[in-house]
């Protein structure tokens, strides 16, 4: 007799119409709640860009079903593989075997048979001890090891327990039909055989196991169909959602915010409302897992201060879903009585960590970013953050000194100064930092005598250098962005410089991903670029040992925003006598110095600040000094060594080429 | 009915921005690629408190300002700072005296209603404060200056403004409506203005009205001349001062104050007229050994 299965065996015939009833309910259920979260999303803020469909296709690929994120926590990743495979292969093979079922009533052919059969009951067997597996592990990680950025509320125990119901009566249910029927292939459902072989053992004969299996049948398909059910009110429903958030997100450049035409004449800006958000935005909120991993790699979060993007995500959820009709007048409460705090929503520093390892690609921080728009657009901003964008406005600069100051330093510097139509080889951009503080003036210093001795001659902005309007941004002063990004990209233009160097990856960031929108097509360079490519190329000459131990601190916006990573690593392996070691979180890991996003000029309402963390990390590991690309990192982690006492030297990176170049001293 | 309100308000240049006198010129120079302008600080806290007055008693605010075209950005920042009307004078831009736009503005003034008219006590640029008092006098108001606060009274006809005077202290007055009131910035820390704000100088709720076109009130020509500029100077380099005893005493004596522990610090605060308060000074002076009083 050929391997097959008797689709219907041992269910009666008015069993079958319960099954399409509760099929029905199960799927109208989950139509029905997408279908009202699907109006709701589309009454958000029409996104500006689209997304093509080979790259949308390709995330889909990457993140929905590769799940390529497995990499940065083994664990969850093989629990979570383990469910979501485990349960899409059995509900595709319930599908599978009622679309045989009805083929060969209508046509006679039957495909699940023979060895397609059999290697469809191994598939399946495995599929649900897999299941069981995954979901042991769930349970176990969420309930047991209980991580702080887990919740163990009833939703997730309701969930686990129905999957893990499903998998263990279909198992039952298995079991209990070898058992009854006794085939000569029962060996290729392996969990189902050895139940079998059990409930022999037990002394459970055939005729006891088929009346069994017809109890543990309708358990079954409750358990199952309630599964089902479930997607449309537990977490399951990131099912649906989170794939569609993958289809839809990320929609421009990743380091570039969005952009708010017409700003002058915009009657909103930024989130105040819940349809402000974009209708990508609202899907992300109902697409997030709470899987805690972007609470977990928060710096502010780790820290103790009052921000959790988890929570931030779920309290907009929350107030989306309350909206109801009260949509699309419905305000987002942002108040300290609300429930986004102005504590949280302050403590930003705008690093990336959170979008990073997000699954499903949920960007809490534009989130932020765009409720941060909406109160500095109705004048709700504390004062120190008022101070810094009044500073900047008026003076240039979020340091609040007078613009001589700054063009009189710049022309200590020996810079010729570039002037309209000069079309310079290498334009020197300082930014507003270097020309005030001491430790940024060193390292442009170091910079100028190292670009002396190759033989390169950069010219300087001038009077025309100042802010690039990203703390203005990041802060949510959008306005303030476009009107400095506006003018320096209108006095770059004049200059016509075929190269701009910077030493901020800030400023980086805007003239490479940002100031594009306004037309802007510059070649920028990182100075460690410009350093390693002046290394490679032989016109510096590292000679002089420098014997010390450093780890680099990867700056959040030259690595995570732009993926500058090798370079300023290379930069120092190039360096005799240097041991370059690894901070514990490093590259896209790495820890944020805290003062970004304008971060760098508000106090810490609660909790540490966020450079101790990463100083205490760097002093565990036992090194001399710590090299940065960045001048706000410098000054962030230097603060900290001061603070905590900790016997390590914060550096540019260009510092140390300057010790080991011997010509350059 | 609710307490109505005018603020005057003017755009002003950026207080941030530092300025460099040069000896012999007429101007001093901004120090600023693009030197910006703002709503003047104490007219942004005159708006503040405008419109929480009008929030509490259910009253309007009327923002004015008197400038060329451009300077109706202040009023667009004033209508979003809580303002539900504005009056914009266009001028030619040519600079105005403080008594003319005293003049302008209570010809406009004089043909609205209102309870109190609010402005700041100074502007950032010539830092004259005339034309409050200026404009007080021409609409006959009880006038106060120095306000840092600033609430309705009992009687809905009255306000509670408090005054700033020397040394902190404060003054509290009771102010019969209509009145003028000059405000301190320090009056109240007003919302953060967002800059995308002063980026527009059209809204339909302003109405404009050509100074050409305002008829001047009865005593509001001036026959008198402003006083004009001929020239700035920076000050003379002096060199340091170093306290020490009176020249006069003789070497013993001034060793002995210098070395003799006198490390009591002394004071006194004195009342008087003039004539008494120099005689009490010179005393004081003198009975310290600061000053020799040479014989008559």
């Amino acid at each position: 007799m050929q391997p097959l299965r008797e689709t219907w065996w041992n269910v009666l015939s008015w069993e079958h119409w319960l099954v399409y009833a509760l099929a029905c309910f199960a799927g109208g259920a989950v139509v029905c709640r997408i279908g009202r979260l699907a109006r709701v999303w589309r009454r958000g803020a029409r996104p500006p860009d689209g997304l093509s469909a080979a790259e949308a296709l390709r995330r889909l690929w990457s993140n929905a079903v590769l799940q390529v994120w497995i990499a940065d926590d083994i664990y969850a990743g093989i629990m979570h593989l383990a469910i979501f495979w485990g349960f899409l292969t059995l509900f595709a093979g319930t599908i599978a075997n009622s679309l045989d079922h009805y083929t060969y009533l209508l046509t006679g052919f039957k495909l699940l048979k023979g060895g397609i059969y059999l290697g469809y009951k191994l598939v399946l067997d495995m599929a649900g001890l897999a299941l069981l597996a995954g979901v042991i592990m769930a349970a176990h990680r969420r309930y047991v090891r209980r991580p702080p950025y887990l919740g163990t509320g009833w939703r997730f125990g309701v969930t686990l327990a129905l999957l893990f119901m499903t998998g263990l009566t279909g198992l039952l249910l298995e079991g209990l039909r070898l058992r009854a029927t006794l085939p000569d292939w029962g060996v290729w459902s392996p969990a189902g055989n050895v139940l079998s072989l059990l409930l022999g053992a037990l002394g459970v004969s055939s005729a006891s196991a088929e009346a069994g299996h017809r109890g543990m049948w309708l358990v079954h398909l409750v358990v199952a169909m309630a599964t089902v059910a479930g997607i449309s009110t537990l977490n399951l429903l990131h099912m649906i959602t989170s794939p569609l958030h993958v289809l839809q997100s990320g929609q421009g450049r990743k380091g570039e915010l969005s952009w708010v035409d017409r700003i002058d004449e915009a009657a909103r800006v930024g989130a105040s409302r819940v349809t402000d958000l974009t209708q990508p935005q609202m899907l992300s909120l109902d697409a997030c897992t709470e899987c805690g991993r972007c609470e977990n790699s928060c710096p502010a979060f780790q820290a103790g201060q009052a921000l959790s993007p988890k929570q931030v995500v779920l309290a907009l959820r929350s107030q989306q879903r309350a909206a109801g009709s009260e949509l699309p007048d419905a305000v987002l409460r942002t108040a300290s009585d609300g429930l986004v705090c102005p504590a949280a929503l302050w403590a930003c520093t705008t690093c990336r960590s959170c979008a990073e390892v997000c699954p499903v690609l949920i960007d809490p921080m534009s989130l932020i970013i765009d409720l941060r728009r909406g109160e500095v657009d109705g004048g709700r901003v504390p004062s120190t953050v008022a101070r810094v964008l009044e500073d900047c406005a008026g003076l240039r600069s979020v340091w609040g000194q007078a613009e001589n100051d700054r063009a009189s330093w710049i022309e200590e510097l020996g810079l010729p100064a570039a002037k309209p139509g000069d079309r310079p080889e290498l334009l020197y951009l300082l930014g507003d930092t270097a020309p005030y503080d001491l430790q940024a003036q060193s390292a442009a210093r170091t910079l100028v005598k190292i670009l002396n001795a190759a033989h390169v001659r950069p010219s300087s902005f001038g009077s025309a250098d100042g802010s690039d309007g990203d703390f203005a941004r990041r802060l949510g002063e959008e306005g303030l962005f476009q009107a400095l990004a506006g003018a320096n990209v209108r006095r770059l233009r004049d200059v016509g410089p075929k190269r701009i160097l910077t030493h901020c990856p800030h400023t980086f960031n805007s003239l490479r991903n940002e100031y594009g929108r306004l037309g802007a097509s510059f070649e920028v360079v990182h100075h460690s670029q410009l350093l390693l490519e002046l290394l490679e190329n032989g016109v510096l000459h590292p000679t002089r040992a420098l014997s010390v131990r450093v780890a680099y601190h990867d700056p959040c916006y030259l690595g995570r925003y732009n993926g500058v990573y090798e370079e300023p690593r290379r930069v120092l392996q190039s360096l005799p006598g240097l041991e370059l070691v690894e901070m514990p979180r490093h590259r896209e890991h790495s820890l944020c110095c805290g003062g970004g996003g304008g971060m760098m000029f508000l106090d810490v309402a609660q909790g540490r600040r966020i450079s101790d963390l990463r100083i205490e990390e760097a002093a565990a590991l036992g090194v001399d000094a710590i090299a940065t690309a960045c001048p706000y990192c410098a000054i962030m982690l230097k603060d900290a060594t001061a603070t905590l006492a900790a016997p390590l030297q914060v550096k540019d990176l260009a510092e140390f080429v300057l010790d080991a170049c011997q010509e350059a001293r | 009915m609710g307490i109505r309100t005018f603020v005057c308000v003017k755009w002003s240049v950026d207080p941030r921005v530092p300025v460099e006198v040069v000896s012999g010129e007429q101007a001093p120079r901004r120090l600023s690629l693009e030197p910006g302008h703002v709503v003047n600080v104490a007219d942004r806290g005159a708006l503040e408190v405008a419109r929480r007055l009008a929030a509490d008693s259910d009253g309007e605010v009327c923002a004015v300002t008197v400038g060329p075209a451009h300077h109706a950005t202040a009023l667009c920042v004033a209508l979003w700072a809580g303002a539900s009307r504005a009056i914009h004078v266009v001028t030619d831009g040519a600079p105005k005296a403080p008594w003319d736009v005293g003049a302008l503005l209570a010809a406009v003034l004089e043909l609205e209603q209102f309870d109190l008219v609010l402005c700041g006590a100074k502007g950032t640029d010539r830092g004259t404060g005339q034309v409050g008092p200026f404009l007080a006098e021409l609409l006959d108001l009880p006038q106060v200056m120095r306000v840092v606060g600033l609430a309705s009274g009992v009687q809905r006809e009255r306000l509670v403004a408090q005054r700033l005077l020397e040394r902190g202290e404060r003054e509290l007055l009771d102010v019969p409506l209509p009145a003028l009131v000059c405000v301190l910035p320090a009056i109240c820390n007003p919302p953060y203005v967002p800059a995308r704000r002063s980026l527009r100088s059209n809204d339909e709720r302003i109405s404009r009205i050509p100074s050409s076109d305002l008829a001047p009130m009865p005593g509001s020509v001036q026959a008198v001349l402003e006083p004009q500029l001929v020239r700035l100077s920076q000050p003379r380099i002096r060199p340091k001062r170093i306290l020490a005893p009176d020249s006069g005493l003789s070497a013993m004596e001034r060793a002995r104050m210098l070395a003799g522990g006198q490390s009591v610090r002394s004071g006194a605060s004195v009342r008087g007229n003039p004539g008494k308060l120099a005689e009490q000074i010179i005393e004081f002076l003198t009975r310290n050994d600061l000053l020799r009083r040479s014989a008559r």
